[in-house]
């Protein structure tokens, strides 16, 4: 894997779901609700908590503002962006499989 | 019929520690409002219909007041109360299905509590430097008020620092 993608991960619970809120351009409003919603109510994002996530993730190049509408800034996910969600699915996938196939005990629980 | 005020005189050494917030909504739930907050430490409050409000403090450097900020705060239902010198308030109701907090995981709490850690380093540095650099100059009566005054925020000021860096272990620990 590109060590520039490897050195970004993993990422926070509150991060990744940002990224997948990020399908499509969206201004930061909608990204808390959009989080809330695909989280199915189990992550909700504060914002000061996303206001620090912009800052990070411009940093880094995995989301870049496009435009302003009604003082409020669009975002949308680069390619870099990309790449990184896609390493961390391949990340929680390979822990997911693991986790099934060498701890059958825990489905005694 | 005019506003009905009310104004406490309320000592606290930090916004952060929550007991302030907590007392705040106390007095919002026996309906009286915060309206405006005057340094040192003094609150008024407007006379209303009793609510369950929360309230949260947060701080940055002055000089990175940020509309982006304050935007993302009022959509997510926060209403600033005042903002003085970096340091905003914010309220809303506690039961609007939104989160009650600002920052809502771990890693932004600690990115704050650094945030604060700078803020409170940089300024114990300069008093510091200021009361070493007076010992070598001579003493007029208003040099005299002046090291007086920042001797006395040295306590309040290492007080400070110790429980930033306290609360930032205890995150760190959090989020092992």
């Amino acid at each position: 894997m590109d060590a520039s993608i490897e050195k970004l991960l993993p990422l926070s619970e509150a991060t990744y779901y940002i990224l997948l809120a990020l399908r499509e351009p969206a201004h930061g409003y909608a990204i808390m609700q959009q989080v809330e919603a695909i989280s199915e109510g189990a992550v909700k994002i504060g914002p000061g908590t996303l206001y620090g996530a912009f800052a990070n993730l411009e940093k880094q190049g995995l989301i870049e503002m496009v435009r302003e509408a009604e003082r409020r800034k669009i975002y949308s996910m680069t390619d870099l962006g990309r790449h990184v969600l896609l390493a961390q699915l391949r990340r929680l996938r390979v822990m997911v499989r693991v986790g099934e196939a060498d701890a059958p005990f825990l489905s005694t629980y | 019929m005019s506003e009905q005020r009310s104004h406490v005189y309320k000592w606290f050494i930090e916004l952060d520690d929550g007991h302030i917030e907590e007392w705040l909504r106390a007095q919002a739930l026996a309906g009286w409002h915060l309206q405006k907050f005057r340094m040192p430490c003094r609150f008024t409050f407007v006379r209303g219909e009793p609510a369950d409000n929360v309230y949260r403090f947060d701080s940055f450097p002055a000089w990175k007041r940020s509309s982006d900020y304050e935007q993302l705060c009022q959509d997510a239902g926060w209403e600033l109360v005042f903002c003085w010198w970096g340091s905003y308030c914010w309220r809303k109701p506690a039961a609007d299905g939104k989160p009650n907090d600002i920052y809502t995981d771990t890693p932004s709490k600690i990115a704050r509590q650094q945030r604060l850690l700078t803020y409170f380093g940089l300024t114990g540095l300069l008093l510091m430097y200021n009361l070493m650099g007076s010992s070598d100059r001579e003493m007029d009566t208003l040099r005299m008020v002046l090291t007086g005054v920042q001797l006395a925020l040295v306590l309040p000021m290492s007080y400070l620092i110790l429980r930033t860096v306290g609360r930032l272990h205890r995150l760190r620990r959090e989020a092992l």
